[in-house]
């Protein structure tokens, strides 16, 4: 009965509960004493322990048993919240984790180890000793009775039974389940009308079971209430102090067949109870009345969703472009609410695609307690904006770039305590991960109070491998630039963790392709930050549609700062323009295109930023704003590196997505070249 | 038919409770918190609840005790489901108003042992 | 590459004319044979691969294999189709139109009249040709088409 369906439900859900579990202990690391934190902690074992046992996952039943036995003496307050208990808890959800994931490989030696130091750990006079919790859940064996002619019994339940939803009419009809009885209701201690109270129970039953019946098969009727009744029991054919009961209230003495007396007796409690029920199923059922606020929605279902709101927008803008060429309002109309409706559900699409970045942030705890330890530097972490909303898509592909930018910021950022000390700076480390929203961007940075970049040193490596030729005047941000040039380090020492060069150019290329940046900031002795910035979504953007040549492109909106016109006298000649005092470059995107016929009379430059860098490009014309489904490019044309992707227009064809990443740093090198062959 | 409301923090759960319980023709409403638990069996009929007692929000035991202060929940059968067989918690929960148990693990059965002993259908 | 040809060692292919040659491409491979369509150039991209397209909503490139294999370009003719052609070059599917100046049938070429690639009279890279098979009395390049894209 149990379907698939459910494994995959429980391994889901244990994999929050991991994540779940890991924030608390991570949180318990920094607040020992924190008894919410222990709570939730162990709550969370709980769980993935019972959940676990049942949907057949035996293994991790049986680990988390223990680890949560264990843990319960942390939960009383017996043992302390430790670092090495923290830390060894971590590798015990570790383990849980390979157990659920990959239980063929999962070691179980592994987790041998991890419960013999938990052991270890939380061994105190008493402690080891307690039993295994299951150990009271065993059946009472040796007290296995029967009776080869059937029982004699006198039933006697706690007054409150009703109350409490217990049925006694319920429970006697299972006594006539096992055999023949006779039921005999005893009203001895049915009070007077006014005192009587009539949510208890005050009816006694005596019974006589006939049958071949063991004693456990009555104890299992009553299982709930046994500890609360009184239940006499003997034998037939012995002589109990019972018989007199039965003896005692001859009249009542009913034939099983005939429906039980109680009912038809108006001041006894089940009537009402029974009243109540039937209302109860009565009035219309709106179970759905208030569903539960959120559904599990498969990813693929929202990317398919995407793809559809995607063609959508694309045929809705075919559709405006052909309403425009006809004079006809009715069809125009249509257009526009279809527009309007179009953006709508795009608007709301993507909305849905949107996850809060915290629950990427929260992965790297592990990653800087662990590495805070192995390099023995303590670091202090400090997130800020978990709330900061992004594209599911682009939170599963930041994941990698910003472990790198972590490790590097620990490893190379943070110096160790006896440095930090001689700096004047406190011992502890500080590593800030902040996402803000800046503009129709998310700024995602890493920020250490580590020892900064030493820019002369990363310029001595680039001239070392003949990146540059030695004297190039440089800016510092262009030296940093190296920094994402494959197989550039400059770590001295190569640690296991990072310096071996690889990564960097791989974290800049990924954030790349997301249509993102990345900025350097450094001050020597305080501290380095590396800036994201990310578009909030990858699948559609707002985009500026320019001409150039015969051909139409697309430069995202959010890139752009604003568009002049190309002066007159700057139409030829030097490829500077003035923009507020500032000397920005541009590039005349008919070279850059190889665009044939002549340029318009009256050029337009649409000025772009990354970072602090800006640089002008330079259209024939601007047509509008534009809704842009992003389309990848083949990665066929992968040298094609001025553009990130391709659109479809209103009427059908093709257009490119600008790379102004790529534009920018081509402007910027054509910048310093000009500036340097003039002052040369 | 019978309607039984299944509290659970654990989807899992509630999904096990929810599929072996249908199957039988009851129908079952679901709630993620003794909050949401006890606002939903406010707001619907219902003819057993089951829930789990580690919960956030409101606990199965004070979800319990809740309960039994609402007049349309008097007499209706309520359970709890317990990987701790400790009798000190199930005194607790009984005391506070259940009607029984369930310890998890369970299997399918058991589960619709226990529903078909509490409610008629 | 054995996976396109049937047991008995025959073929299923697709001729098409690209200047005065004429070419066999896998069948198996063809998705489509549309109309040309209207092309936006790519500034940046291999010179055989000058543009891309849009083919039934998503952005494909165009391959203009006259140019790969330095072969005269003649302007769009009534002729003119593109190919449009599913490969697999490293694990990646990829979709690609080819300009064919002239489509001519599907037709069976058997492996048995499959002519080891000669060394003669072809302005043809050798790495490029799958191999050559005799079709009505001329003989025809089956080209090597992941190679000649990647």
């Amino acid at each position: 009965m149990i379907d698939l369906d459910a494994a995959a439900i429980y391994r889901q859900e244990a994999g929050e509960l991991l994540d779940s579990l890991e924030g608390s202990l991570l949180d318990l690391g920094q607040t020992p004493a924190d008894r919410t934190l222990v709570d939730q902690a162990f709550r969370a074992l709980h769980t993935i322990k019972g959940s676990g046992a049942m949907f057949g996952f035996d293994q991790v039943a049986a680990f988390t048993h223990d680890f949560e036995t264990a843990f319960d003496l942390v939960r009383r307050g017996t043992v302390p919240v430790t670092q090495d208990l923290v830390s060894l808890a971590l590798a015990a959800k570790d383990h849980i984790r390979s157990l659920i994931e990959t239980p063929d490989e999962a070691d179980a030696t592994v987790g041998r180890t991890i419960l013999a130091n938990l052991q270890i750990l939380v061994a105190r006079p008493g402690s080891i000793a307690e039993p295994p919790v299951e150990a009271a859940i065993a059946p009472d064996a040796g007290s296995s009775e029967t009776a080869g002619a059937g029982w004699r019994m006198t039933i006697a339940f706690a007054p409150e039974v009703l109350r409490n939803g217990t049925d006694p009419l319920a429970l006697l009809d299972e006594l006539r389940g096992l055999g023949p009885c006779t039921v005999v209701a005893l009203t001895d201690s049915v009070p007077d009308l006014g005192a009587l109270e009539p949510q208890d129970l005050h009816l006694q039953w005596s019974v006589t079971l006939r049958g071949d019946c063991p004693r456990e098969a009555i104890d299992d009727v009553f299982m709930f209430v046994l500890d609360d009744m009184k239940l006499d029991l003997t034998p037939l054919g012995v002589e109990p102090s019972g018989e007199t009961v039965a003896a005692a209230a001859p009249e009542l003495v009913i034939a099983e067949s005939t429906p039980l007396p109680v009912a038809s007796t108006p001041a006894t409690p089940p009537e009402p109870q029974k009243a109540r029920t039937a209302d109860k199923v009565e009035p219309p059922r709106r179970a759905d009345d208030k569903v539960s606020t959120s559904v599990r929605v498969q990813a693929e279902r929202l990317d398919e969703l995407m793809d559809r709101v995607g063609e959508l927008v694309i045929a809705q803008a075919r559709l405006s472009q052909l309403a425009h060429t006809r004079n006809d309002g009715g069809i125009q109309a249509i257009a526009e609410e279809i527009e309007r409706l179009a953006s709508g559900l795009r608007d709301t699409t993507m909305g849905i695609r949107m996850v809060p970045i915290g629950s990427l942030f929260a992965r790297f705890r592990r990653l800087i307690h662990d590495l805070s330890r192995d390099l023995g530097k303590p670091v202090e972490f400090v997130t800020s904006g978990e709330d900061t909303e992004l594209d599911k898509t682009m939170i599963e592909r930041l994941a990698d770039p910003l472990v790198h930018l972590i490790r590097n910021a620990i490893d190379h950022g943070i110096e160790n305590p006896e440095r930090r000390a001689k700096a004047g700076k406190p011992p502890v480390g500080r590593i800030e991960l902040l996402a803000q929203h800046v503009g129709a961007q998310v700024m995602v940075t890493v920020r250490d109070d580590g020892g900064g970049l030493d820019t002369t040193r990363i310029r001595a490596k680039a001239e070392e491998q003949g990146l540059i030729v030695p004297g190039t005047t440089l800016s510092d941000a262009e030296v940093h630039q190296f920094l994402f040039h494959p197989g550039f380090s400059t770590a001295q020492t190569v640690s296991a963790l990072s310096g071996r060069g690889v990564g960097m150019d791989v974290v800049k290329r990924t954030i790349e392709a997301l249509r993102g940046s990345i900025d350097v900031s450094t001050e020597l002795g305080h501290g380095s930050a590396m800036s994201l910035r990310l578009p909030l979504t990858l699948a559609i953007i707002e985009g500026l549609l320019i001409r150039v040549g015969d051909s139409r492109y697309i430069v995202p909106l959010s890139m752009i700062e604003e568009c002049v016109e190309l002066p007159a006298d700057q139409a030829r000649g030097r490829n500077f323009l003035n923009i507020r005092g500032g000397l920005v470059p541009f590039l005349r995107l008919r070279d850059l295109f190889d665009a044939p016929g002549e340029p318009d009379a009256h050029q337009k430059i649409i000025i772009t930023s990354v970072g602090d860098a800006r640089v002008g490009l330079v259209a024939d014309q601007i047509i509008g704003s534009h809704q842009t489904v992003i389309k990848s490019l083949s990665k066929l044309q992968s040298d094609a590196t001025m553009f990130s992707g391709a659109t479809i227009l209103g009427d059908g064809s093709a257009a490119l997505i600008l790379d102004v990443a790529q534009l920018v740093a081509i402007g910027q090198l054509k910048a310093e070249t000009e500036t340097m062959t003039r002052a040369a | 038919m019978p309607t039984i409301l299944t509290v659970d923090d654990s989807p899992s759960v509630r999904h096990v409770v929810k599929t072996v319980l249908s199957g039988a023709g009851y129908t079952v409403i679901e709630a993620g918190d003794g909050a949401e638990g006890l606002a939903k069996a406010k707001s619907t009929p219902v003819n057993m609840i089951i829930t789990d007692l580690n919960m956030p929000v409101m606990n199965g035991l004070e979800l319990i005790k809740n309960l039994r202060k609402v007049p349309s929940i008097v007499g209706i059968p309520i359970v709890f489901l317990t990987t701790e067989s400790s009798d000190g918690t199930k005194q607790e929960a009984k005391a506070a108003g259940a009607t029984g148990w369930i310890t998890k693990p369970f299997k399918p059965e058991q589960l619709l042992a226990v529903v078909s002993k509490l409610v008629r259908k | 590459m054995t996976d396109v040809q049937a047991n008995d060692g025959s073929m299923q292919v697709l001729m098409i004319g690209l200047g005065d040659e004429i070419f066999a491409v896998e069948a198996s491979i063809v998705r489509e044979i549309i109309d040309p369509v209207p092309v936006t150039r790519v500034a940046g991209a291999k010179p055989f691969l000058p543009a891309v397209m849009n083919v039934r909503g998503n952005v494909i490139p165009l391959a203009d294999l006259r140019i790969r294999f330095g072969m005269p370009c003649t302007a769009d003719g009534g002729d003119t189709r593109i190919v449009v052609i599913e490969l697999t070059i490293n694990d990646d599917p990829v979709v690609v139109g080819i300009i064919a100046d002239k489509v001519y049938e599907v037709t069976e070429l058997s492996k048995s009249s499959a002519q080891p690639t000669p060394r003669v009279g072809l302005r043809w890279k050798p790495e490029y040709i799958r191999f050559i098979a005799k079709w009505n009395d001329e003989f025809i390049i089956v080209p090597d088409m992941e190679r000649i894209l990647n």
